[in-house]
């Protein structure tokens, strides 16, 4: 007996994502098609508060409060890229291909959501490649740009040898279980078969997530890529990949009495360390957020390492504050650059002159990065180190809380240049959606700051199946 | 409702509600904004002076204890004991003040400016009236941007630098309070003050030494105790006016006080062991500060380095654990920031009229503006603690303290003192009577404006010089809970030295 519903957020993508890509055939307007995909992402994020929260379909394919709750994750990022992509689009003339944008994005959306729900090997692949392939597309959909190609080319070239890498993986996992299904291994036949499989499956997802020393596509891309594009890669397929090793965690690698611990520490270490020093120098504002998410993944590397249901939680509670602190940030970027402003910190000079609103925000979303209290990354960030430590990783916390200094000051020096830096002229005109996108995530950043409660609740529930 | 019934609740967020009323108000309407900041700080510093009426008692006062954050066990749990209650008297005159005084100086992005200080005032605020270790922490960090503004977009020629040091150095410190935050709430389950206490001082010797030594740390670079100070100098001659005036008037309490509160009662016996530590620390910042004030030019680099000075003082006395050390300490606390404060300002009014911080390039002020020398001298006088004014009260209690316990380190404390007068009547000298070397134009004295930014801080140094006890039995219960939480942590022949007094002593009935 199939129990269909444990699909129904899939299968309505689905649907929404084929719909209108036939409706973008036809003669009807692209900015009715794009208001139809956020309303219908939308649906489908308040949809996702309906429907039943467990269930498997297959042995493959498991809906848990987990998945549940990264799925909304997912649906909300791809309602803020959607946002933000219309007024981009015109400004950057690709208008034309909104159509397809809004069906990768979709897909992309449909792979990331399938890929949390995977439960064996076969699933795993297929939706990681559908969370991958609308990704290369869309880092090359802006044809005019000179550097798009370049961005493209990256993301493709290094997302091909993370999915070969990937696949790999999985072969010689095979090879020494004699099955794809996580939760039927009970003996492992070749030990060193199974440990060269978790490396190659750690390296697959390590690329997709930019842990180090698989982030150097990052800058590149990220500076290439439309910015609203790149706010949704900065979190969807990380907020995927990290879902997936906590599966991994719980379900697969805990049948193995292997201890990922030590390796995940020194990678979570190793990942903030570059993140944060490589941060430091960038000019520009998009390679500033692509090197500062790759600290970020360090933080939630820690979560990971310290590998309780505990930290679980606390690092989808983090994900909530990451989605709307650095989308957001990238969404700001968005709106200087239809302005015809460069992402540069230059770029962004006496902003608070040019665009109060703009500026508060972006001030929001960069405090909430840094982990100043009363917004919400402050929060994510202790509740990460409340979880490692919890799990005695000590030295963890006080390198993470070290690097936060470190980080305050690229972080505070963007906001030299929007506050302080007095010379610039010119005020700015942002568009509504694209404002409305800031705002939003701006109010969230700064309400849940208040009543941090509110998400980190929900989060521990989601928890409680593992 | 509770909440709404709690004057000190009021007291924290009025100013940061208003702030953020303020973004209302439309940029250009200067003169109105003005107002109503005056408007909201004296209402505050009304309502703030009604929170006295409960002290002396012991015990804490206008307690709210909500939950907030309940799977971590934080709470939004307030309170004052006298020590709160008297800096934040201290933090809403100094703000009132400093908004009188800024109404007709600051120029550019003068809502912004408001707005900062406004936050300012209600997070600082807040830091002193939190009996939750988290809601502490929030506090003491978010306080730090505001700062950041104040001194990176009002300040002078390097304000960046300083604004950068300030900020990374304070929050390189708060990385250790953060570590020993955690650590203590896991152990505890919850952040209650009242709990973590009793969890803290079963810790084991070593982890209790470590946290210690982490909270220390981060108190101490606020404060700043020795090899930490660096970062003070920059910030206090960079800041405008009024950043300078409540950065050494209230932020530098916040590490003795977080001292007081947080690191000596958790961990009492290790404070006892280490007291001796600290007491060298802080007759290190006595001598030290004065030898570098002696030989400045710029006034508000010679002032930063007093301020070194003054704490040291403080950090003497507290750790001497006597009682006239804890009181004497305590009260040099709320000292400070009126002397220091009032120097800030004296230092501002001279910059406003011929943009110069040397010395060198004033003299024979006295002559042009004999009101503004008259109240420069009392002010010096108090800094250097004259007897009379309230600077004397103070230090004399800290030596006193220290003699109880050290001779040796309560003598190089009173060295400290000589030092303070050379260089503060170095000061006076140089800036009211020597006659310069070219005549300049002629200073215009103070106008009413600046003389009301005075007088209260006046009243308040005649005040406490020649009758301090009203002060000290607010300071009475404190004095006691932390002597309370040491005794038992002292050694028999200590024990018997700090104890307290026969009877009253006579310098103060």
């Amino acid at each position: 007996m199939l129990q269909w519903t444990t699909l129904s957020l899939e299968l309505g993508l689905l649907a929404l994502a084929l719909v209108l890509f036939v409706l973008d055939l036809t003669r009807v307007s692209r900015r009715l098609i794009t208001l139809l995909a956020g309303l219908g992402t939308f649906a489908l994020f308040l949809f996702s508060f309906t429907v039943p929260s467990t269930g498997t379909f297959t042995q493959a394919f498991i809906l848990d409060p987990f998945a549940l709750f990264l799925k909304r994750i997912f649906l909300l990022a791809a309602l803020l890229t959607l946002m933000g992509a219309s007024t981009y689009a015109r400004v950057r003339n690709y208008t034309a291909r909104m159509g397809e944008f809004i069906l990768l994005v979709l897909l992309a959306t449909l792979g990331a959501m399938a890929l949390v729900s995977a439960r064996d090997f076969l699933t795993f692949f297929v939706a990681f490649e559908l969370l991958s392939l609308p990704i290369y597309a869309l880092a090359a959909i802006e044809k005019g740009n000179p550097l798009a190609p370049e961005g493209a080319l990256k993301v493709f070239l290094f997302g091909s040898l993370s999915s070969v890498a990937l696949f790999l993986g999985i072969g010689l996992l095979y090879a020494a279980t004699g099955t794809t299904f996580w939760t039927r291994i009970h003996t492992v036949l070749f030990p060193v078969l199974f440990q060269l499989g978790v490396v190659l499956l750690l390296v697959g997802i390590g690329f997709k997530i930019a842990m180090f020393p698989f982030y150097m596509w990052v800058p590149d891309t990220y500076e290439a890529a439309p910015t609203p594009v790149v706010a949704f890669l900065s979190v969807a397929p990380k907020a995927a990949g990290i879902g997936v090793l906590f599966r991994l965690y719980f379900e697969f690698f805990s049948r193995w009495q292997g201890d990922l611990t030590a390796w995940i520490t020194v990678l979570a270490a190793v990942t903030m360390i570059a993140g944060n020093l490589m941060a430091l120098p960038q000019k520009n504002l998009k390679r500033l957020l692509a090197y500062s998410g790759v600290a970020h993944i360090g933080y939630v590397l820690t979560a990971v390492a310290a590998g309780s249901r505990f930290s679980a939680a606390m690092a989808l509670f983090y994900f909530v504050a990451y989605l709307f602190s650095n989308m957001g940030a990238f969404l700001a970027v968005a709106a200087l650059e239809t302005q015809g402003v460069e992402p540069t910190l230059e770029g962004s000079r006496n902003l608070i002159r040019r665009s109060p609103l703009l500026a508060a925000a972006f001030l929001v979303f960069l405090l909430s990065l840094g982990g100043i209290p009363f917004v919400l990354g402050f929060w994510g960030k202790l509740y990460v180190f409340l979880a490692a430590g919890k799990a005695g990783l000590w030295g963890l916390v006080f390198l993470g809380a070290l690097l936060a200094v470190i980080a305050l000051y690229y972080y505070l020096n963007v906001a030299r240049w929007m506050f302080i830096v007095e010379e610039g002229e010119g005020s700015l005109h942002i568009p509504g959606s694209l404002l409305a996108a800031v705002g939003i995530a701006a109010v969230v950043v700064f309400a849940g700051g208040l009543v941090p409660q509110w998400l980190v609740v929900p989060a521990v529930h989601a928890v409680m199946g593992f | 409702m509770v909440f709404w019934g709690n004057l000190l609740n009021w007291v924290i967020w009025v100013p940061i509600v208003a702030a953020f009323v303020l973004l209302l108000i439309p940029e250009q309407r200067t003169r109105f904004q003005g107002w109503a900041v005056l408007a909201v700080t004296l209402v505050e510093f009304f309502l703030s002076t009604a929170l006295l009426r409960a002290f002396p008692r012991a015990g804490y006062a206008f307690t709210l204890d909500l939950s907030w954050i309940p799977p971590l066990g934080a709470g939004y749990r307030i309170g004052v004991d006298g020590l709160s209650v008297l800096l934040i008297v201290l933090t809403t005159l100094l703000t009132f003040l400093g908004a009188v005084y800024s109404r007709e100086v600051i120029r550019k992005h003068v809502r912004t400016y408001w707005i900062a200080l406004l936050l300012l005032e209600g997070l600082l605020i807040g830091v002193f009236a939190a009996r939750d270790l988290l809601l502490f922490f929030l506090f003491w960090e978010a306080m730090l941007l505001p700062m950041f503004l104040l001194i990176g977009i009002w300040g002078h020629e390097r304000r960046l630098y300083a604004a950068f040091k300030f900020f990374l150095y304070t929050m390189a410190g708060s990385v250790f309070l953060l570590a020993g935050v955690l650590y203590l709430g896991l152990k505890a389950g919850t952040f209650d003050l009242d709990a973590l206490r009793g969890v803290a001082q079963n810790l084991p010797l070593h982890v209790q030494t470590l946290l210690f030594l982490g909270f220390m740390i981060a108190f101490a670079i606020k404060v700043p105790v020795v090899p930490f100070h660096t970062w003070l100098p920059d910030a206090h001659v960079e800041a405008p006016t009024v950043g300078s005036v409540l950065l050494a008037g209230v932020l530098l309490k916040m590490g003795t006080y977080g001292m007081l509160r947080f690191a000596i009662p958790f961990f009492p016996s290790v404070a006892v062991r280490q007291a001796s530590l600290w007491m060298a620390l802080g007759v290190a910042g006595i001598l030290y500060g004065a030898w570098m004030s002696w030989v400045q030019k710029d006034m508000k680099r010679l002032i930063a380095y007093s301020s070194v000075a003054h704490m040291g003082f403080i950090l003497l006395g507290m750790f001497s654990f006597t009682v006239y050390g804890l009181s004497g300490g305590m009260l040099q606390m709320l000292n400070h920031g009126i002397s220091t404060g009032a120097l800030f300002f004296s230092v501002g009014m001279l910059y406003e009229r011929r943009h110069s911080r040397l010395m060198e390039a004033f003299g024979g002020v006295a002559r042009e503006m004999p009101v503004f020398a008259t109240i420069l001298g009392i002010v010096a006088m108090s800094s250097l603690g004259l007897p009379g004014l309230n600077g004397f009260v103070g230090e004399f209690l800290s030596l006193l303290g220290a003699f109880q316990r050290s001779h040796l380190l309560g003598a190089l404390g009173v060295a400290g003192v000589i030092f303070a007068a050379v260089y503060l009547l170095h000061m006076l000298r140089q800036v009211l009577f020597l006659t310069p070397h070219q005549p300049r134009e002629p200073l215009m004295d103070l106008n009413p404006r600046e003389f009301f930014v005075f007088l209260p801080l006046l009243i308040l140094i005649f005040w406490i010089g020649v009758y301090p006890r009203p002060f000290l039995r607010v300071l009475d219960a404190p004095v006691a809970e932390i002597q309370r939480v040491i005794r038992p942590h002292l050694s028999t022949s200590l024990q018997t030295r700090v104890q307290e007094p026969q009877h009253t002593p006579e310098v103060y009935p």
